[in-house]
C-alpha cells in the first residue's frame, strides 16, 4: 500500500490556502471536528457538539451502536452532509466553506467505503473499481494497480462479473477495493467488515492496517468489539450523537 | 473528450426511446419553426418589393407643358419611374374600365396628370421636390394602403417570431421533462460519482454533449423536412410558391444551432433538477 504521493500537490488543487495562523489549522492534524451539531429533524440531533482531532496517519474506531452518529460523522467528513453548527475540518480545510468543485478534488484525496457499498449494478466488478479514475478522467495507467489490489482482496476472477452476480461479502470487497485504489491518503469506512466471515473481515482489516502504516489517516466506523481490539488505534465511542 | 462523447452515445443509445422522443421534438419543432422563419422572411420580401411601389399623381396647372415637367421629375433623386397620362389617354383608360358610361367621361373633366413611381423611404423627398417644380398645381399620394398593409404585415411577421419562440420554448420544456427520467434513473450513479471526485463540469459535460448530438439530429431531419417539402411544392407547381423564396442559408444556420442549443440546454436544465431532487 503506496499512499499518494501527490498529496501537496492535490491540497493546491482544492485551491484553498493554508492558514496556519488560523484557529483551524493545527500542526499535524488531518481531521478536526470544531463544535459539530447535526439536526436532521427540526428537533432530532444526529450530533451534537462533537470536539474531535485526528492526527496525521492515525488509525482511529469510530464505534458506537446503530443510530450512535457514525455514518453521519463520516458523511460530513466527505462533505456529503453539512453541519448545523460548527465547523468540519480535513487538513485545515473547512469541509462545509469549499465550492462543490473545491469539494470534489478534497473527495479525490479519500478512499470512501460506504454502509450500502454503492456499486452499480449495471457495471461489470472491474468498470466499479475503475470507477474514480473514470470520473477523473486520468491518463496514467491504473490497471496494474486496480489488478494488484483486486488479486490483494481474492475479487480478481469477478472482475466481469456483475455486482448482483456476487455475494454480499465479494460485493463489500470490491467496495472497499474502489476505495483503496486510488492510494489515498485519507481511509472513510462505514462498516467495512459489516458483511464479511471472520477470517475476510480479518484480511480487509489487514490492508486498512498497511493503509495506515503507509501513512493513510484512517477513519474505520464499526460496532465490532472485536475488530479493535486486533489494532492499537484510538478508539472514539459515539452515544446518541455525542462523544462518550 | 472522446471519453466523454463515448458517454454520451451510450447514453442515448440506453434511453433509445426517450431519444427518439427528443429527436422528434426538436424535429417537429424545427420543422414548423422553419416555416414559420420562411413565411417572416417572404413577408420581408414582399414589405420591401411594395415598399418600392409608392405612386404619386401629379396635376399640372393648365396650359403647362407636360412634358417638360415630366422631364423634371425624372431629375429628382428616389424616382423610379415617371409616366405621363394626357386628358385623353386618361378618358380612354376611365371608359374601357366602366364600358356603357362613356357619357360620364370627358377630356374637361379628366385633367392631364403624371404617374410617378417612388420608395416609401424617399416619398416625403420627392414631393418636395415635385412641389417646386413650376406648373405643378396638386400632387396626390395614395400611401394609405400602404400603410395598412405596412401594419398588417408586422403584426403577421410579430405573431410569426412568436410562434417560433414559443415553439423553441417549448421543445425545450419538453425535452428537460423527458430527459429528467435518464438523470433520475442515474441519480445514483450521479451521487456516486460525486462521491468519488467528480466535479459538476465532469458530470454535466455527458449530458450536455448527448444534448447537442440530439439537437444535431432533430435539427438536421427538421431542416431536411422543410427543404423537401418546399422542393415538393415547387415541383407541383403551387402558383405562389414561385414567387416564394428560398430561406437564406444564414437563417437555416442559426435555426440549425437553435435546434442545438434547445437540446443542450433541455439536458442540462434536467440535469440541474433532477440530480439535485
Amino acid at each position: 500500500m503506496v499512499v499518494n504521493k501527490d498529496h501537496d500537490l492535490n491540497i493546491k488543487k482544492i485551491n484553498q490556502p493554508l492558514d496556519l495562523c488560523s484557529k483551524s489549522y493545527i500542526p499535524n492534524t488531518m481531521i478536526h471536528f470544531d463544535s459539530v451539531s447535526k439536526v436532521y429533524d427540526t428537533d432530532v440531533f444526529a450530533l451534537k457538539g462533537i470536539d474531535l482531532r485526528v492526527r496525521k496517519g492515525e488509525f482511529v474506531f469510530i464505534t458506537g451502536t446503530s443510530g450512535a452518529g457514525k455514518s453521519t460523522l463520516l458523511k460530513l467528513l466527505y462533505g456529503e452532509l453539512m453541519p448545523a453548527s460548527g465547523h468540519v475540518y480535513v487538513d485545515g480545510v473547512p469541509v462545509d466553506g469549499l465550492t462543490r468543485t473545491r469539494r470534489a478534488y478534497l473527495r479525490r484525496q479519500m478512499g470512501i467505503v460506504f454502509q450500502d457499498f454503492k456499486l452499480l449494478w449495471d457495471r461489470t466488478v472491474l468498470e466499479n473499481i475503475c470507477l474514480p479514475f473514470f470520473v477523473w478522467g486520468t491518463r496514467k495507467d491504473y490497471m496494474r494497480s486496480v489488478e494488484r489490489f483486486m488479486k490483494e482482496l481474492d475479487i480478481w476472477k469477478y472482475r466481469d462479473l456483475y455486482p448482483h452476480q456476487l455475494s454480499g461479502g465479494e460485493q463489500q470487497k470490491a467496495a472497499i477495493c474502489r476505495a483503496l485504489v486510488v492510494e489515498p491518503w485519507m481511509l472513510v469506512a462505514d462498516e467495512p467488515t459489516g458483511n464479511l466471515d471472520p477470517q475476510s473481515a480479518t484480511e480487509v482489516f489487514n490492508i486498512f492496517n498497511r493503509a495506515s502504516k503507509a501513512g493513510a489517516t484512517v477513519i474505520f466506523a464499526t460496532h465490532n468489539e472485536k475488530l479493535t481490539s486486533l489494532h492499537s488505534g484510538r478508539i472514539v465511542k459515539l452515544e446518541k450523537g455525542r462523544l462518550a | 473528450m472522446m471519453r466523454i462523447i463515448n458517454e454520451a452515445l451510450e447514453d442515448i443509445l440506453k434511453h433509445r426511446m426517450t431519444s427518439m422522443l427528443m429527436v422528434s421534438i426538436i424535429a417537429v419543432s424545427v420543422f414548423v419553426s422553419s416555416l414559420f422563419l420562411s413565411l417572416v422572411f417572404n413577408l420581408d420580401a414582399f414589405q420591401s418589393r411594395w415598399s418600392k411601389n409608392v405612386r404619386l399623381y401629379v396635376f399640372t396647372v393648365e396650359n403647362a407643358d407636360i412634358n417638360l415637367i415630366q422631364e423634371e421629375t425624372k431629375k429628382i433623386t428616389g424616382v423610379i419611374s415617371s409616366q405621363k397620362y394626357f386628358s385623353e389617354e386618361a378618358v380612354d383608360i376611365l371608359k374601357k374600365k366602366f364600358p356603357g358610361q362613356d357619357v360620364a367621361f370627358s377630356s374637361t373633366l379628366v385633367p392631364s396628370f403624371i404617374e410617378i413611381r417612388t420608395g416609401v423611404n424617399e416619398l416625403d423627398q420627392v414631393r418636395t421636390a415635385l412641389e417646386k417644380i413650376e406648373g405643378v398645381e396638386d400632387i396626390v399620394v395614395n400611401s394609405a394602403w400602404f400603410d395598412a398593409l405596412s401594419k398588417l404585415l408586422s403584426v403577421i411577421k410579430y405573431v410569426a417570431s412568436a410562434v417560433i419562440f414559443l415553439l423553441l420554448a417549448m421543445a425545450l420544456v419538453m425535452i428537460a421533462y423527458s430527459s429528467r427520467i435518464g438523470v433520475l434513473e442515474r441519480k445514483p450513479e450521479i451521487s456516486l460519482m460525486r462521491l468519488c471526485g467528480a466535479t459538476e463540469w465532469r458530470l454535466r459535460t455527458p449530458y450536455m454533449c448527448s444534448g447537442i448530438i440530439l439537437g444535431f439530429i432533430g435539427g438536421g431531419l427538421g431542416i431536411a423536412a422543410y427543404l423537401l417539402l418546399k422542393s415538393f411544392l415547387q415541383g407541383t407547381a403551387v402558383t405562389f410558391m414561385s414567387s416564394w423564396q428560398e430561406l437564406p442559408l444564414l437563417q437555416i444556420a442559426a435555426l440549425y444551432l437553435c435546434s442545438i442549443f434547445v437540446g443542450a440546454v433541455g439536458n442540462l436544465a434536467a440535469f440541474f433538477r433532477g440530480s439535485h431532487e
